[in-house]
Parts: structure tokens; C-alpha cells; sequence
């Protein structure tokens, strides 16, 4: 217990010194604590943000069509490079669900014809994902 | 690597994430892909998501619906909930995949769709509804016009409910205005009576009134037809009065047609109620129409017949049959006037001689002949240059009236022995040859017909028949002069017969030869031979001339019925037959006098044989 709280006081007395320089660099210790927790604010700020965007409903959305798409890739034992043709072609056409690619031939043939794609390699990725 | 891995992945999938794939592949326009999406969506252990199918009916393919179609029963109960509680978009999808796959059974949940709050679903109802109802029409007609077994089949399996929803349907005509409704009802027949009174009828004029009224004179079947009679028969007058409007309507022969089809197969209890009508409220298509069918033209003419209608009424319908185009149905009138004791059926039927139908024409021969005896020549000479072979052969044998009886009875009030004579020569000729001569005279240019038919007429002998003859005589161009002396025996004329005797045997030179050549064109002796009576004329130079012309051009006849007469047993017959013999002086007849008087025991012929063969020594 006594060693698992020892690094907190080395926080503890690293803040404490960094108040002790801020009270004397302003002058006044109310002035510093103004600023300590202004600060403070806006680290908590940056901090619920990144955490918002890691749990929010849209990321999670994004991840699992993400991993559907994998899955859908794997199952269908597709190269790295092909996976990122699809995802490019998917891209291309802003689809939010990019494993639909692999049951909507028409999004492919719209991206195959829009995008600027290798033909012989939308070919091959045709004719194994359709055939 | 293929659909199918993919869809093998999808399938492994919680439901959540399967079913936007799923969705989104119905959507494509790829069999492969809808139908791994198809079986994932209906597999129970999988999505079990039936009613997503019907909300993507209208992107399925053909092959999809197939299959969807198999398993009916179950989408029509997901369409039924869906239209029950499902949103606008839900809704269409349901009554689509109602209206497309169920049919019939599905009329009635369509007719609800008609009072959707949804413009769309009611305009989507509608159109399913009449696609539905043309079906079925299609199949009533073609069971009820050809009998048609897969109609009929069709037609027994929906008839229920089709009936059910047609009430619904009617009803909500005025939201669809499909007219189809209205025909189904109307080709359904006494089973929707009740639907049109009910419904259709219920306001007077109303827009649905005057569609039923215009489907009405759209209609030829046989239902129409008993609706309309229901109308006229059972209903409040003013049904009476739509009834009998129709009927002034139609002009066309096609209603003629359903009508006579319609009485055609009415039980008898009814068509006697129908045959107590007073009027003919259907007059109007008679009138109107000259080219009823045959059969359905005589089916009319019957029931007018047979109708209770006053004579004068009776009798001018029927008459209207006259102008039909069919010989077939202008014969069949004159018949039907026969049988009914038309007192004007001369009058009518001198009226159809000009008729451009020969058959016609010969019908109306025919009852010119019994009704008309007196004047049947006046009336059928015309007929004698028609090309129908049996026409003028009937009229022929009419006006000339040639027979062999006829020759029989003009030597009938002679002695014994010219009677004999008479029946000897009438034994050898048959009808058919009497015809043949009445052919012949057919066959004759006008002008010369018309002589015939003179020679044939009964006229005074001294004024008019004489120079006849002799002017025949006289054309040796003329067709007749061979047929003269059958004309004379067929038609009786002894007078004509004597009087060419009598050329031959008191005339110049010039005469006798014209007689001479005039027999010569015989070219058979059976007909020389007609003169045979007269070789017991009281006249010795008729008698004279007789032998000649019998000897010369009847002698083959003569041989054949004279020596048999030398042993009949009436003596004075037997003499008279020696005499005719002795006159003839036939090659042989002498020898054959000589054979007789060896076998004779009858010493007055015996006597009477010697005497004549004395005499020709």
C-alpha cells in the first residue's frame, strides 16, 4: 500500500513545486491558481473529447462495418492489395457500410466505372466476388 | 471466393448486422445474389425476416417470385399484417405482392385498398384489381363462349370469391371506375342479379347506372342476355325500363346471337313464361340486322312463331328474317309460314321467285306448286333459264307435266285393242327416260323451250297446235323436232300424234318429207314405236301411215311387242294383232304370221291369219 502510493506523492510534490514556480513567476497565489485551473479545464476538455470520439455510436458503427468488412475479406481470402482496392472503391463511393460492396455488385460497377482504378485488377476482383 | 462465401459469412452474422445486406441485396438486379439473400431472409434459423421480402417485392426478379410464390400461403399472411399495421411504403409493397401473386382469393383485401388514405396504394389497388378482374373475365368468357375445361376449371375455383369480393368491388366503383367490375358482374349472370340490382342499379342515373348501361351494350354473351331478361321480368319497372332501353339500343348481330343462344338454352318453364310475351321487346335488332347467323337467325324465327304476339305482329317479325343474307334462314321463313297457315303464303312466296338465292328460289317453287296449281306455269316459266340444275328441272317437269301415264290416258277412251297397244308400248318406258326428255327440253334455247312448253300446253288442236307442229316441222335447225313426238306422247297429245300421221300419209310431197326426216332424228326405237296405237285407227290411211312409221323407225319395239300378242287369249285381240303385223310388214313378219298358224286353234284367227297372208302374196 505504502509502495503503490509513492509514485502519487512524487506527482503530488512534482505539482506542488510547479505551483510554488507559478506563484512566484506571476507573483500572486491567486493569480496562479486562476491559471492552474483554467488549465486544468481545458485538460479535462481534450480529454473528454478524445474519449468521445473513441466511444461514441458513430466510431463504434465505423468499427464494426469496419469489421464486417474484414470478415467479408477474409471469408473471401482477398490480398491486402485487394482489400484496399475495395475499401478505395467503397471510399469512392462514400459508402458508410463498406462491406455492402460485397453484395451489391451495381456499387462496384459504379466505382469501377467513376473511380480510376486498374481495369485488369477490378477484373480479377470482379470475378472473384461475383463468380 | 464467390456469392456464396459471402453470403455464407452474412448468414453467420447476428441478425442486426445480416439483414442491411440482405436488404440491400434484394435490391440488386442479380439472381445469384437475391436468391442467397432470399433464403437467408425466410430461413427460421436464420433472419426468419419474411415480411422484409414483401417490402422489397418490387425489386424481386421473376425466378425470386417463383420461389416466393411456393411458399404463398405464408407471404400473403405477412402482406395481410403488413396492410393491417404496416407504414404507407409497407402498405404498397403488401397490396403489390397481393395483387401480383395471389389472384382472386386476394380481391377482397384489394378492395380495401381502394379507400387507402394513400393516393399511391389506391391507385396501385386499383390497377391490381382490374388485372385481377380481366383474368377472371377472361376465363368466364372463354368457359362460357368455348367451353373451354382449364377456364371452366379456373372459373369453378374463384367463382366464390370472386362473388365475395365483387360486392366490395362495386361498391367501390366510384373510388376505381374500373369498368371490368362491372363486366364481371354482368357475364357472372343470374348469380350477380342481385349485386347489379343492389348496387349498380340502386340510383337512378348515377355514373355507375350509366357505365353498367354502356357495359351492357358492350356485352354478347348469354348472361347478359338473362340479365336483361331478369330486368325486363322480375325487377320494379324501372329495371323494366333499363331492360327494354338496352334492348332498343343494340343493333348489332352479335346480340342477336346471345339472344338466340340465350333461348336455345332456356328450360322449358321459362321459355314458355318468355313465349307469353305480348311485344318483342328485342325487335329492334331484327330490324336492324340482315346478317344474323343461320342457326341463330332460325332459333328466332322459332320463338316469333311460337310467340303469344297478335298475328299481324307475328307475322311482320318473321317477315323481317326475309332480308336476312343467309338462303338458309329465307327458307326456313317460308316454311315457318307455311306452318303457320300464312293466308298470303302465295302471295309471299311468288314475292322470293326473284330471290338471288336459287334455293330460295326452288322453296318457293315448290309451294307455288301446291298452293298454286292453276297458275304455277304462269308463275315458275321464268325459272326455266336458271343455272341451278334442279330448279329447272322441277320447274320443267312442272309446267310440261310429262309422264308415260299421260300417253296411257290419251288412248284410254279407245277400243280394246288401242288400249292394248297403248299399254304394250307404255310397259317399255321408264320415268327416268321421261325425264331425260324434260332435260332435253332444258336444255333447248329459249325460243324453242318456249315451243315445247306450247306443245305441252293443252290448245286447240286445228288453230294453234297444227301450225305448231308444222312450223317445228318445218326448222330443220331446231333442237325440238327430235323431241317432237315424245313431247306429244309424254304430254298425251294424241291429236299431235294423229296430225303427224296424218302428214305422212295425206300431205305433199314436201310434208312427208319434213314428217320423214322429223322421225328419223329419233334415235330410239321406243319412242317410234309410240305410233303403234294408231295401227287400229278407224282411219285406213292413218292406220297405212302408222304401220310406216312404226315398221320403219320403231321396228325393234314392234318385234318385240307384237308377235306375243298372236297368242293372247282375247280372240279379237289376237286379230287385231295379226292385222297390226300384216300392216307393218316387217321384215320376218310373215314368217312369223306362218309359225303362228301352225300352232293357232282358233279358227277365227286362223282364218284371219290366212286371209293376210294371202293378201300379201
Amino acid at each position: 500500500m505504502i509502495e503503490a502510493s509513492r509514485p502519487l506523492a512524487q506527482i503530488g510534490e512534482h505539482l506542488r513545486q510547479l505551483h510554488q514556480r507559478l506563484v512566484e513567476n506571476v507573483g500572486s497565489e491567486q493569480a496562479a491558481q486562476a491559471i492552474e485551473g483554467v488549465g486544468a479545464v481545458l485538460i479535462l476538455l481534450v480529454v473528454f473529447m478524445i474519449l468521445r470520439r473513441r466511444f461514441s455510436a458513430g466510431a463504434r458503427r465505423r468499427r464494426a462495418s469496419g469489421r464486417r468488412f474484414r470478415e467479408l475479406a477474409k471469408a473471401n481470402r482477398l490480398h491486402a492489395g485487394d482489400r484496399q482496392l475495395l475499401l478505395a472503391m467503397a471510399r469512392d463511393l462514400d459508402l458508410q457500410e463498406p462491406g455492402l460492396i460485397f453484395v451489391r455488385r451495381s456499387y462496384f460497377e459504379e466505382a469501377a466505372e467513376k473511380g480510376n482504378f486498374k481495369a485488369e485488377r477490378v477484373d480479377v476482383l470482379r470475378r472473384e466476388l461475383y463468380s | 471466393m464467390s456469392v456464396q462465401t459471402t453470403f455464407e459469412a452474412v448468414a453467420g452474422w447476428p441478425s442486426a448486422a445480416a439483414i442491411p445486406y440482405c436488404e440491400a441485396a434484394l435490391s440488386e438486379h442479380h439472381l445469384e445474389i437475391q436468391i442467397r439473400a432470399y433464403d437467408i431472409l425466410i430461413a427460421p434459423h436464420l433472419v426468419n425476416r419474411p415480411d422484409l421480402v414483401v417490402l422489397h417485392f418490387d425489386t424481386l426478379l421473376p425466378e425470386v417470385r417463383e420461389r416466393l410464390a411456393q411458399m404463398g400461403p405464408v407471404f400473403f399472411e405477412v402482406a395481410r399484417k403488413l396492410i393491417r399495421a404496416g407504414s404507407e411504403t409497407a402498405r404498397r409493397a403488401a397490396f403489390d405482392l397481393l395483387g401480383e401473386m395471389s389472384g382472386v382469393d386476394s380481391l377482397k383485401i384489394l378492395a380495401a385498398g381502394l379507400e387507402d388514405p394513400s393516393t399511391l396504394i389506391r391507385d396501385r389497388a386499383a390497377r391490381h384489381i382490374e388485372k385481377i378482374a380481366l383474368n377472371y373475365h377472361y376465363h368466364l368468357l372463354n368457359w362460357l363462349a368455348r367451353k373451354d375445361p382449364a377456364s371452366r376449371e379456373f372459373v369453378a375455383r374463384h367463382k366464390p370469391a370472386m362473388m365475395e369480393a365483387l360486392e366490395g368491388l362495386l361498391r367501390t366503383w366510384h373510388f376505381h371506375g374500373k369498368d371490368i367490375a362491372i363486366s364481371v358482374a354482368i357475364e357472372s349472370g343470374a348469380e350477380a342479379y342481385k349485386l347489379i340490382t343492389g348496387i349498380v342499379l340502386n340510383r337512378y342515373d348515377s355514373p355507375l347506372w350509366k357505365a353498367f348501361i354502356r357495359a351492357m351494350q358492350g356485352a354478347h354473351s348469354v348472361a347478359m342476355v338473362d340479365i336483361l331478361f331478369r330486368l325486363y321480368f322480375e325487377g320494379p319497372s324501372k329495371y323494366r325500363d333499363v331492360a327494354v332501353t338496352i334492348m332498343h339500343l343494340r343493333k348489332d348481330p352479335e346480340f342477336a346471337v346471345a339472344i338466340a343462344e340465350f333461348l336455345w338454352k332456356l328450360p322449358p318453364e321459362r321459355l314458355k313464361i318468355l313465349r307469353a310475351l305480348k311485344e318483342l321487346p328485342f325487335k329492334g335488332v331484327l330490324e336492324a340486322c340482315p346478317d344474323i347467323p343461320t342457326a341463330s337467325a332460325i332459333v328466332l324465327i322459332d320463338y316469333v312463331a311460337g310467340a303469344e304476339l297478335t298475328p299481324k305482329e307475328r307475322d311482320a317479325s318473321v317477315k323481317l328474317f326475309l332480308k336476312n343474307a343467309n338462303a338458309e334462314v329465307r327458307i326456313h321463313v317460308l316454311k315457318t309460314f307455311r306452318r303457320l297457315n300464312y293466308p298470303y303464303l302465295a302471295e309471299l312466296a311468288r314475292g322470293c321467285l326473284p330471290d338471288p338465292s336459287d334455293d330460295v328460289k326452288f322453296a318457293a317453287a315448290q309451294m307455288i306448286v301446291e298452293l298454286v296449281p292453276t297458275q304455277k306455269g304462269k308463275f315458275l316459266m321464268p325459272l326455266l333459264d336458271s343455272p341451278h340444275e334442279p330448279l329447272r328441272q322441277f320447274v320443267m317437269r312442272h309446267i310440261a307435266h310429262l309422264s308415260v301415264g299421260r300417253y296411257l290416258a290419251a288412248f284410254a277412251d279407245g277400243e280394246a285393242s288401242v288400249r292394248l297397244f297403248a299399254d304394250r308400248v307404255g310397259a317399255r318406258i321408264d320415268e327416268a327416260t321421261v325425264e331425260q326428255v324434260a332435260e332435253e327440253i332444258v336444255r333447248l334455247e329459249p325460243i324453242q323451250r318456249l315451243r315445247a312448253l306450247r306443245i305441252c300446253d293443252e290448245m286447240d288442236p286445228e288453230r294453234e297446235l297444227k301450225p305448231l307442229i308444222r312450223q317445228v316441222l318445218a326448222d330443220e335447225h331446231s333442237a325440238l323436232r327430235p323431241l317432237l313426238v315424245q313431247l306429244l306422247s309424254f304430254t298425251g297429245n294424241r291429236a299431235g300424234l294423229r296430225h303427224l300421221l296424218e302428214l305422212l300419209a295425206g300431205g305433199d310431197l314436201a310434208t312427208k318429207t319434213l314428217v320423214v326426216e322429223a322421225l328419223q332424228e329419233i334415235h330410239d326405237m321406243r319412242f317410234g314405236a309410240m305410233f303403234l296405237p294408231f295401227l287400229a285407227d278407224p282411219d285406213a290411211a292413218i292406220r297405212k301411215a302408222a304401220a310406216q312409221a312404226v315398221s320403219t323407225f320403231g321396228q325393234a319395239e314392234a318385234r318385240l311387242i307384237l308377235p306375243p300378242l298372236l297368242a293372247i287369249r282375247d280372240e279379237r285381240m289376237a286379230v287385231a294383232a295379226v292385222n297390226a303385223l300384216a300392216l307393218t310388214r316387217m321384215e320376218g313378219a310373215r314368217e312369223t304370221l306362218s309359225a303362228r298358224l301352225a300352232v293357232e286353234s282358233r279358227p277365227g284367227v286362223q282364218q284371219v291369219i290366212r286371209d293376210v297372208v294371202g293378201a300379201w302374196a
